[in-house]
C-alpha cells in the first residue's frame, strides 16, 4: 500500500492493454460477487417453496417484461460496437434505446407489483420469494439505468472511439450481466411450477 | 482505426443471437404452457441463453486466455 501512496504515477507506466486487462479483470470479478448474491437468492426460492408458484402472477406481462430486456441487451451491444467503431451517432442513439428500454422494464416490474401486493403481499411466503428477487433485480436495472446515462451523457462529445471505450464496455457487461440474471429469475418466478 | 470485428459483422452477430434469444424464450414460455415437467424445457433453454450473452454479448472468452486487445485485431474494413 505504501508503494501505491509513494508512487501515484504507478498506474500510468502500465501499458494500456495491461491496465484493460486488470479492468475487465476486476469487473468479471465483480460479475461473480453479485452472482453469488442472486443465486443465493434464487435457491432460497427453490427452498421455501419448492415449485409452487401462485396462479395469479401476470404471465403476459412477465413475457413482455422479458422481451424488453432482451431487446436492451441488443441495443446495448450495438452501443458498444458503435462506440469500437468510432461511429457515436449510433453510439449515442443506441445508449439512448437501451435507457428507455431499461426504464420500461422497471415500469413494467411497477405494475407487476401493483398487482401482485393484491393477490400475494410481502407478508406471503411466495410474496417474500417474489418482491426479494424482481426488487433487487430491478435495483441492478436502476444502476444500470444510471450507469447508461452517465456514458450517455460523458460520451456526447465523442470521447469514446475504437482506442477509449472501456467505460462503454464494462457499464454494457454490467447491462448485460442484468439480462442474464433475468434470464434466470423469469423462469424460476414465472414458468417453474 | 478500429479494433475487432468490423461494425457490419458485430451488427449481424448481435442480430443472430437477438434472434436465438427470442426464439429460446418463446420456446420456454410455449413448453412452460403445455409440458408436464417445464423444468426439462426450462432450464437447457435458461443455460443456453445465459451462454449465448456471456460468450458473445460479454466476450466471456476474453477470460480464458484469449488476448483481449488481439480479438481479430485485422479490420474488415467496412466500418
Amino acid at each position: 500500500m505504501a508503494a501505491v501512496i509513494d508512487h501515484p504515477g504507478l498506474h500510468d507506466d502500465l501499458p494500456a492493454a495491461r491496465r484493460l486487462e486488470t479492468n475487465r479483470l476486476g469487473l468479471w470479478l465483480f460479475i461473480a460477487s453479485e452472482t453469488f448474491l442472486f443465486s443465493a437468492v434464487i435457491a432460497a426460492r427453490f427452498y421455501l417453496l419448492g415449485f409452487e408458484t401462485d396462479e395469479a402472477l401476470n404471465q403476459p406481462l412477465g413475457l413482455l417484461i422479458t422481451s424488453i430486456l432482451l431487446l436492451s441487451s441488443l441495443t446495448a451491444y450495438l452501443a458498444e460496437a458503435f462506440a469500437a467503431t468510432d461511429d457515436q451517432r449510433g453510439f449515442r442513439r443506441f445508449t439512448s434505446a437501451t435507457i428507455v428500454l431499461g426504464s420500461v422494464f422497471v415500469v413494467g416490474v411497477a405494475f407487476e407489483w401493483a398487482e401482485a401486493f393484491d393477490h400475494f403481499p410481502p407478508q406471503t411466503l411466495f410474496g417474500t420469494v417474489f418482491f426479494t428477487l424482481t426488487g433487487l433485480h430491478a435495483f441492478h436495472v436502476v444502476t444500470g439505468v444510471i450507469a447508461l446515462g452517465t456514458i450517455r451523457w460523458t460520451g456526447r462529445d465523442g470521447r469514446y472511439g475504437p482506442d477509449a471505450h472501456w467505460p462503454v464496455e464494462a457499464v454494457v457487461k454490467y447491462w448485460h450481466f442484468v439480462d442474464v440474471i433475468w434470464v434466470f429469475v423469469y423462469p424460476t418466478l414465472y414458468l417453474l411450477r | 482505426v478500429t479494433h475487432g470485428p468490423s461494425r457490419r459483422r458485430r451488427v449481424r452477430i448481435g442480430l443472430a443471437v437477438f434472434a436465438a434469444l427470442a426464439l429460446l424464450t418463446a420456446v420456454e414460455y410455449a413448453g412452460a404452457s403445455i409440458a408436464g415437467q417445464p423444468m426439462l424445457i426450462v432450464a437447457p433453454s435458461a443455460v443456453l441463453k445465459a451462454l449465448l450473452i456471456t460468450w458473445f454479448f460479454m466476450h466471456i472468452k476474453e477470460l480464458v486466455g484469449e488476448d483481449a486487445l488481439a480479438e481479430g485485431t485485422t479490420d474488415d474494413g467496412d466500418t
